[in-house]
C-alpha cells in the first residue's frame, strides 16, 4: 500500500502579529479542499512550548478544527515538516489511516529577535553548544570561511541570495517577495563575519497544509510519495569541516541515483537557512561550478527557498512539500516540473539530521 | 478654523553623542546609524529634566504668543520621564511661569503623543470657550536600556505650543483628528527603568497603522489631498521612519526633511512631531500649510493640518530657533553621557 500527497495549502509566510497557532491553523484549512475529510492529523511545529506556552499543541489545533480523530504533534527541529510527513506516510501504509492531514504551524514573532534567536538556538545541543554560546550563525559563518578557503568566492553566496529573493518575487505565499542586488550585501549588517543578514533565512510565522492518502484522489491531481529518509550527522563540533554537511549530501546523491534524476530538470527545495549550506550541498553534488553559475538549476527553490519564501521554522518542511506538489501537478512561480520526480530536502541545524522526500507524480 | 497657534518653543540641549560611539561602544556593525538614520543625539545635562527642559520651551512660546502667564487658563505637561511619579510636573511649570491659579493644569502621559493630544484637547477649550488660551509642553529626557537599539535615539528636548483664538494666531489649525487604539509596541512597566520595545511590531501595526489612519481621517474630514501640504512632519522615532511614511501618501521628501529633526538630536519622544513643526513655523511662509501627524506607542496619532498667516514672522523674531538650537553642540563621549543620564551607580554622601 502506498502514500499520496491529494492535497494541500499554505498560508503566506508572514509577520502575523495578529493570528495564533489556532487562527493560522484554521485558516490554512479552510483554503484546503479535503483539508478536513481525514481519518487522522499530523501536526508538525517546533517551538510551541517555547513562543505560545502550549504542551499538546495537536490536541488543541485538532479540537479548534472540530476533529474528533486521533492527532500527534511532531516535533524535529528544522525538519519536523518532513519529519511529520514520513510520519503521515507510514500511517497510511500501514493502514492505521486512510487520510491524514499533516499541518505545519509556527508561530515566532511575538518575541523580540533576540528571544527568537535563543529559540531557534535550541536546534543545536543545549549543554554542549547553546549554553557555551554557539550559534546557528556562528556555525553558518564558520562553514562559509572554509569555503571560502576552498577558493568559493563570496559572490556566491551572494547569488544564491539573489536568485532566492528573484524566484520569490513571483510566489504569493513568499515573505519576502521582492529582488535584491549584489550591491545590497555591501550594507548588509554582518551576524557573524563573513556571514551577513542577507545570507540569511527569513523567519517568520506561517502555516501550511497536506493531505496524505493511502490512494491517489480519482478527482484530483495526486503525486506518489516515492521515498522518503532521514539520516543523523556527527554533531558539528566533531566533525573535520563544518561545510561537509554529510547527511544531506549522501541522502540526495543517493536520491538522485536511485531514480536516475539530474537536478536541472527536477524540482527541488533545498534547505537554505544560510546561504553557505545550499552552496556546500550543490558543490558536493557536481552541481556547482567556480562561477557558482546556478542559471541551468530552473526548477531549484522555485519558492525562494528559506532565504525568501521564508522560514516559519516546524512549518518549512509542509511548504516545501506543497510547493513541489503544485511544481508536478500545476503551477509554481510559472513553472511546471518537466520531470515526473520531485526532491525536497530538510534539514535541522547543520545538517544534524538530514531529511529527504521524493515526490513522483 | 479649530484653534491658532499663538505661540511656540523649543529647547534642546547642547551636549551630544554620536551614533557612531554608541555602535562602537555595544558592538553594532558600523552601518547601523546610517540604517537607523542617525547622526547624533541631544543629551540633556545632570541637572535638566523634563520640567527645567519644558519650563524653558514654554517661556518662550509664551512670549511669542504675545501674552503673559496670567492670561494662561490651561497647562497640559506631556511627558513619559516626569521628574515626580506622583506630583504634577505642568503644575512645576505654570507657577514657575506666573501662569494664574484659577486654570486647568496636569500631566499627560500617552508616550509619545501625549502633548499631541494635549493640542487636541486645548483646541476643544478654545472652541467650547473654557479657555482663552491654553499652554501645551511636550518634554521628556526619554530613557533607553544601555546598548539596545533605542539607545541610538532615545533623547532629550522639549517643544511648547499656546493655543488660543485663530485670529491672534500665526498659525491656525484648521482640522484635526485623533486615532487610538490598544497595540502594545512599547511599554515600561512600574519599577523597570528602561522601556521595552516590540521591535518591528513598533512600525507597521504600530507607527504605521496609526499615523496613516489618522492622516487618512483628517484628509477626509478637511476634504484634502496629501498634495495640498507644503510641509509634512510626522514623529521621528529615527530618521527612516518620517520618510517611510511619506512615501507611502505619496509626499515629496523635500516637504518633509526641512521638519526631521531626529538625525541630528535624537527622537526626543513627546517634542520629536512638535520640534519639527516648530522649526517648519520657523521656515514657512504666509500661507503654507503642514501636515503634522504625532504617534505614541500604545497607541495613538493625532493629525493637525496647520495653515501659516501672516504674522508668523513677527512671531519668529520674538524667540530664539530650533535650527539654531541644533546648531549649537557640544560633543560628548559615552562615558560623559552616562554620567548625564545618571547611567553609573553610586553611593553619595556616608
Amino acid at each position: 500500500m502506498g502514500a499520496y500527497i491529494v492535497g494541500g495549502a499554505v498560508a503566506k509566510v508572514d509577520r502575523h502579529f495578529d493570528r495564533g497557532y489556532r487562527d493560522l491553523a484554521y485558516e490554512v484549512t479552510k483554503e484546503c479542499s479535503g483539508c478536513l475529510d481525514v481519518d487522522y492529523i499530523v501536526v508538525s511545529s517546533a517551538l510551541p512550548e517555547l513562543t505560545a506556552h502550549q504542551v499538546d499543541l495537536g490536541t488543541h489545533i485538532a479540537q479548534w478544527l472540530g476533529r474528533r480523530v486521533p492527532v500527534i504533534r511532531v516535533e524535529s527541529g528544522e525538519t519536523s515538516g518532513l519529519a511529520a510527513v514520513d510520519l503521515a506516510a507510514s500511517l497510511v501504509a500501514s493502514g492505521r489511516g486512510r487520510k491524514v492531514l499533516v499541518l505545519g504551524v509556527e508561530k515566532v514573532t511575538d518575541y523580540p529577535t533576540y528571544t527568537a534567536n535563543y529559540f531557534y538556538s535550541l536546534m543545536l545541543d543545549y549543554e554542549f553548544e547553546v549554553l557555551r554560546g554557539v550559534s546557528p550563525p556562528a556555525y553558518a559563518a564558520l562553514a562559509m570561511k572554509e569555503l571560502m578557503k576552498d577558493g568559493v568566492r563570496r559572490e556566491c553566496f551572494s547569488s544564491w541570495a539573489v536568485r532566492m529573493h528573484e524566484n520569490a518575487a513571483s510566489i504569493p505565499h513568499a515573505m519576502l517577495r521582492f529582488k535584491i542586488s549584489y550591491d545590497s550585501f555591501k550594507d548588509s549588517q554582518v551576524l557573524a563575519e563573513p556571514l551577513t543578514l542577507h545570507d540569511s533565512f527569513a523567519l517568520g510565522d506561517g502555516a501550511a497544509a497536506v493531505v496524505v492518502s493511502n490512494s491517489p484522489d480519482p478527482k484530483a491531481s495526486s503525486v506518489e510519495i516515492l521515498f522518503s529518509a532521514a539520516e543523523v550527522e556527527l554533531p558539528a563540533y566533531s566533525r573535520e569541516r563544518i561545510s561537509d554537511l554529510n547527511a544531506s549530501s549522501k541522502l540526495l546523491k543517493l536520491s538522485l541515483e536511485r531514480y536516475g534524476l539530474d537536478l536541472r530538470r527536477v524540482a527541488v527545495e533545498l534547505h537554505d537557512s544560510y546561504t553557505p549550506y545550499p552552496i556546500a550541498i550543490l558543490r558536493s553534488l557536481g552541481y556547482l561550478d567556480s562561477e557558482c553559475n546556478l542559471s541551468e538549476l530552473e526548477y531549484l527553490n522555485v519558492s525562494g527557498g528559506l532565504k525568501a519564501r521564508g522560514h516559519p521554522i516546524g512549518a518549512t518542511g509542509i511548504y516545501q512539500v506543497y510547493e513541489v506538489f503544485k511544481l508536478l501537478t500545476d503551477k509554481l512561480g510559472g513553472k511546471t516540473s518537466p520531470s515526473d520526480y520531485g526532491l525536497v530536502h530538510s534539514m535541522s541545524g547543520p545538517d544534524n539530521v538530514s531529511r529527504v522526500l521524493i515526490l513522483r507524480r | 478654523m479649530e484653534a491658532g497657534i499663538r505661540g511656540w518653543g523649543a529647547y534642546i540641549p547642547r551636549f551630544r553623542i554620536s551614533a557612531t560611539e554608541i555602535a562602537t561602544l555595544w558592538g553594532y556593525d558600523a552601518k547601523l546609524p546610517k540604517a537607523l538614520g542617525v547622526v547624533e543625539k541631544a543629551v540633556a545635562e545632570e541637572d535638566e529634566d523634563a520640567v527645567t527642559m519644558g519650563w524653558y520651551a514654554a517661556r518662550v512660546a509664551i512670549r511669542r504668543a504675545g501674552i503673559s502667564g496670567e492670561d494662561v487658563d490651561a497647562v497640559f505637561f506631556g511627558t513619559e520621564s516626569k521628574p515626580y511619579a506622583v506630583k504634577p510636573s505642568a503644575t512645576i511649570v505654570a507657577d514657575a511661569l506666573g501662569v494664574k491659579r484659577r486654570k486647568l493644569s496636569t500631566d499627560l502621559e500617552f508616550a509619545c503623543r501625549a502633548a499631541g493630544e494635549g493640542i487636541r484637547i486645548s483646541i476643544g477649550l478654545v472652541k467650547g470657550g473654557l479657555a482663552q488660551n491654553a499652554l501645551v509642553i511636550g518634554s521628556d529626557t526619554a530613557q533607553a536600556n544601555p546598548g539596545d537599539l533605542l539607545d541610538f535615539t532615545a533623547s532629550s528636548g522639549a517643544a511648547a505650543f499656546v493655543i488660543g483664538s485663530p485670529s491672534k494666531s500665526p498659525a491656525v489649525i484648521e482640522a484635526s483628528v485623533t486615532y487610538v487604539t490598544d497595540t502594545p509596541d512599547f511599554w515600561r512597566r512600574d519599577r523597570s527603568p528602561y522601556p521595552e520595545h516590540g521591535e518591528i511590531f513598533t512600525g507597521e501595526p504600530a507607527y504605521f497603522h496609526h499615523i496613516l489612519s489618522a492622516v487618512k481621517l483628517l484628509l477626509d474630514e478637511a476634504g484634502l489631498k496629501p498634495s495640498d501640504f507644503d510641509y509634512a512632519v510626522f514623529h521621528q522615532p529615527n530618521g527612516k521612519f518620517p520618510l517611510q511614511v511619506a512615501r507611502t501618501l505619496g509626499i515629496p521628501q523635500e516637504k518633509v526633511l526641512p521638519g526631521l529633526v531626529t538625525p541630528y538630536i535624537g527622537n526626543t519622544y513627546n517634542a520629536s512631531a512638535l520640534l519639527g513643526l516648530a522649526k517648519i513655523l520657523e521656515e514657512a511662509k504666509p500661507g503654507n500649510r503642514i501636515l503634522v501627524a504625532t504617534f505614541g506607542s500604545g497607541a495613538g496619532s493625532d493629525a493637525f493640518s496647520v495653515v501659516v498667516k501672516d504674522s508668523i514672522y513677527e512671531a519668529v523674531s520674538r524667540g530664539p530657533k530650533v535650527s539654531d538650537m541644533i546648531n549649537s553642540r557640544v560633543p560628548i563621549t559615552y562615558s560623559t553621557y552616562a554620567k548625564f543620564r545618571g547611567l553609573y551607580l553610586r553611593n553619595i554622601g556616608g
